[in-house]
């Protein structure tokens, strides 16, 4: 035993790579067809299938393994239902024609606005996934009490059909879940007839807690840990595997631990195989997704304003530094009440390129107040996916919904409304960057092309949200989110307290550095002419590199701590984010304005070039990371121009990526050193980091000999990967990003 | 008089405690072959030429050949016609016309008003880490006079102050700025004075005179001694630094600073010349030995900085 990893870890470890799911889902279904069974209601069809599934599919127990549940399907699709669609052609037309005319009727308008049109403006879309159930609730009632709820539930009086359907076809959801888990206790107990003596016991264990555990609450540290794992894999079953993240896993399973600890029926080192073993289920699941999002969040105040680090927090992080592995992905909160051993266990952890991705408790406590959350609930939020802030089991709120590209606001704006790369006309007709006369037109400009693209977007999210809510119903889901019970409606439905869409922002400081370049260059200095500059960015500074090393250099730039350029960023993000904030979801709540991007989706490359100097196809930079190079002024000057921002409206979430050469920080005191510049970015204001730790030296060796490299594992936006599995691009521009520290 | 300064390093860790800003001043009283800042050796204006930034649009020859008449043909030649003196008035105009930051001038004039917020600005991350600001160069005494004042403002505001000197001026220098230094980190090249002229251009006579007096005064010292290949690396010249060191039992510690050849493309892109070029780095069996000796014969903590 060193650390956690014992040699059933490795064993199990050492096994995954073996584990290729077998269950056909086509298979299943002409199996249910035979079945005959017709039902009307789509949602409880999709609750009796589920069931019936769930007593059909494959319950493989590995070698060495007592976590166990392993992901059937051999066809899965992170954004799409793992479950085949029982729908008929003709049926999913019906379903589609009935929505454009609700769109329509809600709308005003006589058609469905061609939304690909606007593809590289801002994306839309169905978005599974994504939220954090009510865990603590599981295993505190287990699924028999989630069943007895909603027996009660369906006891009242006044439902409609509809509701009706839907607690229905919950039940019939966490039926098939318990089935599911009697049937990895059963296939326990028969593996345990063959198995030698050690393991046989062991079996015999397996099936005893999967037999507690199918309907009762939890009453181990094992049995909790067990649960948690089946709740989130019927879930992935259910709903696809998308970002189903853990929330406060060092709050809920730490009342098993105490007690187990305190009863003598569970040791340090047996706690941390199992958080270890727990992991594992989590590691290249299903086969080589590199990033399913499933986040686990550690750390930070609790709800009543203590501290919530206990030993459970420094177990997490303890498995995720010693088995070097970034699902599930830790998210690690920090607050004046944090300890310092614990920051200083999350740069150690950090120092593995494995997370945890750090935030500031205050500033992202007061964000999500300030967008309506309580008191309460704001202190108690989790992170879901990338970095996405949400409150545990209580909302729905799609934070990964919508992407905006912010420079093609910019773009339209020099650009009469029009594409540069292709002249289409997109937005209103505002002018051409060379008859601006001051730098107020082009805002001008710039705002009412901005304002358009948001209002389309937020009918793109309309057109969205009612797809949603006719095709996929999610019970298990909805059952385990505040409000769905009492509404009778399930989340897809907007059933959840809190249903709305997260509108994620790529390119805020390249475009405010445009602005800033403008300002200061062509209408302060007047040192370059509008003509040339507009003759430049058509071009993409093919004839006129002296320009653009111009516009680079001898503007000020985001990430010095340089007021000027800081200013700018801070007013273009308060702007953007209120413009965000004032459109609404169908459910009536305001959309959730967060400063992020995903992988390169969205991002610069599907922007023209821009007055910061950017070119047309380069990257952005992440959220409100500085551009890649620009920031000459070393770490400290960076975290102040980030805190100088204000993040009170970025309530979806706000991510800084902190490049870092490996050597930078090593030792105890590079890691005691780092960890106070972390706590002072935050007492200044900063909300989210990601640290990143690598040379540039390292990378360019990896890249011409991927195979001494496999194990590099970078983090890429909020996405953690093997380096050597990215493709050139990615590559050179995480490269880029190192070479410029 | 305005300070004379070639980079101001925030979030700099490896000159004294805690997180700092380091400035360092230009213009050294010593020439010491292997300098990892040769930008800060001369007190005049010089050109430094990054080719790597350079867009080769031609703007700083033409520039130049309008305001002088110089007819430079690339920017290595500017470069070579600033060191020259003779002729180049000096006029700046050549840095300041280049678009991609490529032709630099190594040194920029700031007064201490213009310097002090810039100075405070990680105010907040040295009261954390308990840093502050290091003055190292060059060697910053040679501006004693200019930097007294400054420091005596960054005082009143309570920042920590520390000085990274060669110790090669005046006492008069360390007089100045005495009574507002929380730290001195002091150089110390070679014991042997012979040794230290041939290597550094200078006797070593009043570098160990200063630090007499500096230590006397219970001043906060602690040592810097980097460690060169083949020059002081020797058993003999360690035992001697030793025996100098162990005078002064009140010292804060002992950095050890092994050798490296990060300063070569710099004087590249001086024009000048890089003596050390060709020297190795120390081994870690000789710098283990070495850091062993020093702690053998040193009551003072002894660390082996390694880079």
């Amino acid at each position: 035993m060193k650390d956690g990893l014992t040699r059933r870890v490795q064993l199990v470890m050492d096994g995954i790579s073996r584990e290729e799911p077998k269950t056909s889902t086509e298979e299943l279904l002409s199996l249910w067809r035979a079945t005959g069974e017709r039902e009307e209601n789509y949602a409880l069809r999709r609750g009796r299938f589920f069931r019936f599934c769930m007593g059909k599919i494959e319950t493989p127990i590995y070698e060495g393994e007592r976590i166990v549940g392993h992901f059937p399907y051999k066809e899965w699709n992170c954004n799409r239902c793992c479950l085949p669609d029982p729908l008929t052609p003709e049926e999913r037309e019906q379903a589609f024609a009935r929505i454009d005319r609700e769109f329509m009727a809600r709308t005003g308008r006589d058609s469905v606005p061609d939304f690909q049109k606007w593809r590289d403006i801002f994306y839309g879309g169905i978005n599974f996934g994504h939220i954090i159930v009510d865990y603590e609730k599981v295993l505190r009632i287990g699924f028999g009490g989630l069943v007895e709820e909603i027996d009660r539930r369906l006891e009242e009086s006044g439902l409609d059909e509809n509701q009706r359907c839907f607690l229905l076809a919950g039940r019939e959801t966490i039926l098939g879940g318990e089935i599911l888990i009697q049937r990895y206790g059963e296939e326990a107990l028969r593996l345990a007839e063959e198995a030698p003596s050690g393991r046989a016991e062991e079996l015999r264990e397996i099936g005893e807690v999967c037999s507690r555990i199918a309907s009762r609450p939890a009453e181990s540290f094992w049995d909790a840990v067990q649960l948690v794992w089946f709740t989130q894999l019927l879930l992935e079953i259910e709903s696809g595997v998308s970002a189903f993240s853990y929330g406060r896993m060092d709050q809920y399973l730490y009342p098993f631990y105490k007690r187990d600890l305190e009863n003598g029926r569970l040791t340090e080192e047996d706690a941390q195989e199992l958080i270890a073993l727990l992991w594992l289920k989590n590691w290249r699941y299903p086969s080589k997704m590199s990033d399913p999002g499933r986040a686990v969040t550690l750390g930070g105040m609790l709800p009543d304003g203590t501290d919530g680090v206990n030993p459970l927090t420094y177990l997490a992080l303890n498995a995720t530094r010693r088995l070097k592995i970034f699902q599930p992905k830790l998210n690690a909160r920090i607050w004046e009440g944090s300890p310092e051993e614990y920051v200083a266990a999350c740069v150690q952890t950090a120092r593995q390129n494995c997370g945890p991705m750090l935030y500031c408790d205050e500033v992202s406590v007061a964000a999500l107040e300030k967008y309506g959350y309580s008191q309460q609930d704001a202190r108690n939020y989790g992170i879901i996916g990338c970095y996405e802030m949400a409150s545990p089991a209580k909302e729905c709120g799609n934070p990964m919904g919508a992407a905006v590209n912010v420079g093609k606001f910019l773009e339209l704006a020099m650009n009469n409304g029009a594409f540069i790369s292709t002249g289409e006309q997109i937005g209103p007709q505002t002018g051409y960057l060379n008859q601006f006369k001051n730098l107020e037109q082009l805002r001008q400009a710039f705002q009412k092309q901005t304002e358009f693209a948001l209002d389309m977007l937020e009918q793109r999210l309309l057109y969205d949200a009612l797809r949603h809510s006719l095709l996929i119903p999610h019970a298990l889901e909805s059952i385990l989110v505040d409000g769905c019970l009492q509404s009778g409606r399930d989340v897809s439905q907007f059933g959840a307290k809190l249903t709305t869409v997260g509108v994620r922002m790529s390119g805020l400081v390249q475009t405010a550095d445009s602005f800033t370049a403008l300002q200061k260059l062509v209408f302060q200095e007047k040192v370059l002419s509008l003509e040339r500059l507009w003759a430049g960015i058509r071009t993409n500074f093919a004839q006129d590199e002296v320009l653009r090393a111009m516009l680079v250099n001898r503007a000020p730039k985001y990430g010095n701590d340089c007021d000027e350029a800081d200013q700018m960023v801070r007013e273009l993000g308060q702007y953007l984010c209120g413009e965000v904030q004032k459109r609404r979801h169908i459910s009536g709540a305001p959309l959730r304005p967060g400063l992020f991007s995903f992988l390169q989706f969205m991002n610069g490359e599907r922007c023209s070039a821009l007055p910061d100097g950017h070119r047309e196809g380069q990257p952005f930079a992440n959220g409100v990371s500085p551009t890649h190079g620009v920031d000459q002024q070393g770490l400290t000057a960076m975290l102040r121009s980030a805190a100088k921002l204000d993040y009170s409206l970025s309530n979806n979430a706000a991510t800084l990526d902190v490049k870092l050469p490996l050597d930078l920080f090593s030792g105890e005191n590079g890691v005691e050193a780092l960890s106070q510049i972390l706590r002072t970015f935050f007492r200044e204001g900063g909300m989210q980091v990601q640290l990143y730790f690598l040379s540039a030296r390292e990378l360019r060796e990896a890249q011409k000999r991927p195979e001494e490299y496999a194990g590099l594992i970078v983090r890429v936006t909020g996405y953690s990967a093997y380096f050597t599995e990215l493709d050139k691009n990615l590559q050179d521009e995480v490269i880029m990003r190192t070479a410029a520290f | 008089m305005p300070l004379l300064i070639t980079n101001i390093q925030r979030c700099s860790f490896h000159d004294g405690p805690g997180i700092r800003t380091t400035v360092f001043l230009k213009g050294c009283s010593l020439r010491c072959f292997w300098c990892h800042n040769p930008e800060t050796l001369r007190s005049g204006f010089e050109l430094r030429y990054i080719s790597s930034r350079c867009i080769h649009c031609g703007a700083c020859s033409e520039t130049c050949r309008q305001a002088s008449g110089q007819d430079c043909q690339s920017p290595w030649q500017l470069v070579e016609y600033a060191k020259a003196h003779d002729g180049c008035s000096r006029c700046g105009q050549c840095v300041s016309c280049c678009p991609s930051q490529a032709l630099v001038a190594t040194a920029k004039a700031y007064d201490k008003e213009k310097l002090l917020p810039l100075l405070l600005a990680d105010r907040p991350y040295y009261e954390s880490s308990g840093g502050g600001i290091t003055f190292s160069g060059g060697e910053p005494l040679l501006q004693s006079e200019e930097l007294a004042p400054l420091m005596e403002l960054l005082k009143a505001k309570d920042i920590s102050i520390a000085i990274d000197t060669a110790g090669n001026v005046p006492w008069k220098a360390f007089q100045q700025v005495l009574e507002k230094t929380d730290l001195f980190l002091f150089d110390l090249k070679a014991a042997d004075p012979q040794l230290h002229q041939r290597i550094t251009g200078s006797s070593n006579e009043r570098i160990l005179d200063n630090l007499d007096r500096l230590c006397r005064e219970k001043a906060a010292v602690r040592i810097r001694i980097p460690l060169i290949p083949g020059v002081n690396t020797f058993p003999k010249e360690q035992e001697q630094m030793a025996e100098i060191l162990a005078k002064y039992p009140g010292l804060d510690g002992v950095d050890l600073l092994p050798f490296h050849r990060t300063a070569l493309s710099k004087y590249h892109q001086l024009g000048m010349d890089y003596q050390a070029e060709e020297l190795e780095p120390p081994d870690s069996q000789t710098l283990l030995q070495i850091e062993e000796g020093m702690k053998r014969r040193l009551s003072v903590p002894v660390v082996c900085r390694s880079l």
